[in-house]
């Protein structure tokens, strides 16, 4: 507390650490963090393939340094791809030139609803993908952990098996064969459960749990709550145990919050569009901003076509409705557009710098 | 209740079996027009809104759409009326998109509403989509992504299909389109969920009579 008592005084001279640190504790720092979720587009800056960027710790961890120190990012949000968990269970990928790695939809792993039971439990600190991304996280702590907050990330376990079995066969499954499903559930999750006690281990400031199915582009919010909520419970309690920060990422259209709060209770939530329940930016800071730091929400479709002045104006917008009293971050509603350029990344660190003096100009 | 009723509520409360064992009889005991006016065209409208409005998620609208099209194939089309049957729609997820649940739930919701749909399928090369306007001289054309990298291939296959034929339609949808998106690349509405499509597709269609 003493530490935060001293940042208050020097807040117009804020590292990303502390001004992260003073944003989650409720206060104004000298200006609102921005984490931009560059993940694939990173890869822009060093020149390397998407693939390499999937599959190569060292390369990847340079380029997410790269980008971060050009861009000026607070938050170190080391995300590669949907698909490193599912890999690891036995699921064929493509990694393509010229996008983001997908499974091979012609060939999944979860051919028939008997096949849920054939997941095995793996350590996932020997296998490929994963301990990869965790090979890519350690660099990342050990280079920056220590001025900025570095994040982990991990795909929720409908979201995993979605990319084992396809989310459409999955979303019937859930409805006919809802056992089935949960055995599968049952074994990725004590998987999951190995990988994020693994990521807590480097001294990662905070873990995301992605659970993009908590939506109304998703399952419903009762199925969402038994067939995921359920399951990501104990990856939260793993996570605080740990002493870091649960954060939850969901970039679905109206996203169940007050569902994700009772199972996760994450410390962050991550989000691209306003639950239902909430009207505007102002609403949401009312409802969820008081225990909660928001962290988004700039449309990546602007991101992708919109000038850098109207990335400005949309940032300047949020700050003005979810950013008083702290607790907000501000970045993208989901990962930043993979082949982007990243001066749109870098005009959301410019709109938050700016901030405060346009403030200062609309007082006077 | 009586067996129409029936019917009714467990496609409301999606009981896959229930619903199967009372569209037996059902048909056996209903001319296929009540049928269709009374079970097949209000529950697809009930679905439709009930997935507009919040209160069922994509599995249920899934789940309707199959059953529904399941009673559907057990009548005999030609002596029901069927709505729009001379709407001719080419669908496909374009090149370098693998996602193609939402194109498959659009091409579910067009099949029930009495669209005829040639479905390209998924990562549908650019010069395909013209292809097959030249070859089924279709009403709309409808590309769907999911991706912002392949945003530009829509751009481009809009262009093409727009060569091959100045008065077909195109309607795009996906996670990252907005209406925004799909007046910058040329496309003629943009539909932002299932829920909404038949509507976007009408609009289009009467402005173009």
């Amino acid at each position: 507390m003493e530490v935060l008592k001293v940042l208050e005084k020097t807040k117009d001279k804020l590292k990303p650490m502390e001004r992260v640190l003073l944003t989650l504790k409720g206060d104004e720092a000298d200006r609102v963090p921005v984490c931009s979720i560059g993940a694939g587009c990173t890869r822009l800056v060093t020149g390397i393939s998407f693939r390499e960027f999937s599959t190569k710790a060292d390369l990847a961890a340079f380029a997410l340094i790269a980008a971060n120190q050009l861009v000026g990012d607070d938050i170190l949000f080391p995300f590669v791809d949907l698909s490193v968990e599912a890999a690891d269970f036995g699921q064929k990928v493509i990694y393509p030139e010229n996008t983001t790695a997908y499974p091979d939809y012609e060939d999944m792993l979860i051919k028939t609803v008997e096949d849920y039971e054939r997941l095995e439990v793996f350590d996932p600190t020997n296998s490929p993908r994963m301990s990869n991304y965790i090979k890519m996280t350690r660099i990342l702590v050990k280079r920056c952990g220590s001025d900025y907050p570095v994040v982990g990330f991990v795909y929720g376990p409908l979201g995993v098996l979605g990319m084992m079995r396809g989310v459409e066969s999955l979303y019937l499954d859930i409805l006919e064969y809802p056992d089935k499903v949960k055995v599968a559930l049952e074994v990725i999750t004590e998987v999951l459960k190995k990988y994020t006690m693994a990521l807590c281990n480097l001294g990662v400031a905070g873990v995301c749990v992605d659970t993009l199915p908590a939506s109304l582009s998703g399952v419903s919010s009762q199925a969402w709550e038994e067939f995921e909520g359920h399951f990501v419970k104990p990856l939260g309690d793993i996570i605080r145990e740990a002493g870091c920060l649960v954060i939850n990422h969901g970039c679905g259209h109206a996203p169940y919050f007050k569902e994700v709060k009772r199972c996760l209770n994450p410390a962050i939530v991550s989000f691209a569009e306003l639950p239902a329940e909430c009207a505007d930016g102002v609403e949401l800071k009312d409802m969820y901003g008081q225990d909660m730091t928001l962290m988004g929400y700039v449309s990546t479709d602007i991101l992708y076509h919109g000038t850098p002045m109207q990335i400005i104006e949309e940032s300047w917008k949020q700050i003005d409705q979810i950013g008083k009293g702290g607790r907000f971050v501000l970045a993208p509603g989901c990962e930043y557009p993979p082949n982007s350029n990243l001066l749109n990344a870098r005009a959301m660190v410019v709109a938050a710098e700016l901030y405060p003096k346009r403030k200062e100009v609309e007082e006077r | 209740m009586s067996h129409l009723q029936e019917l009714m509520q467990s496609l409301r409360t999606f009981e896959k079996e229930t619903f199967k064992k009372g569209m037996s009889l059902v048909i056996k005991n209903h001319e296929p027009q009540e049928i269709i006016d009374q079970i097949f065209t209000p529950g697809l409208d009930e679905t439709r809104n009930r997935y507009y409005q919040g209160e069922i998620a994509i599995p249920e609208l899934l789940l309707s759409m199959q059953l529904l099209m399941d009673l559907l194939s057990h009548l005999d089309i030609k002596q029901v009326g069927r709505k729009r049957g001379n709407n001719k729609i080419v669908l496909g997820v374009i090149e370098g998109d693998p996602h193609d649940l939402g194109k498959n739930i659009i091409k579910r919701m067009y099949e029930c509403y009495g669209f005829q749909v040639y479905d390209l399928g998924k990562n549908v090369f650019i010069n395909n989509f013209a292809e097959k306007v030249r070859e089924t001289k279709p009403d709309v054309v409808g590309i769907s992504t999911m991706m912002s990298t392949t945003v530009s291939k829509v751009s481009k296959a809009i262009e093409l299909i727009k060569m091959e034929s100045s008065s077909v339609n195109v309607i795009v949808g996906g996670a990252f389109m907005t209406a925004a998106v799909a007046e910058d690349i040329g496309a003629d509405a943009y539909a932002e969920s299932a829920a909404v499509i038949i509507e976007e597709t009408d609009k289009i269609l009467n402005k173009t009579k």
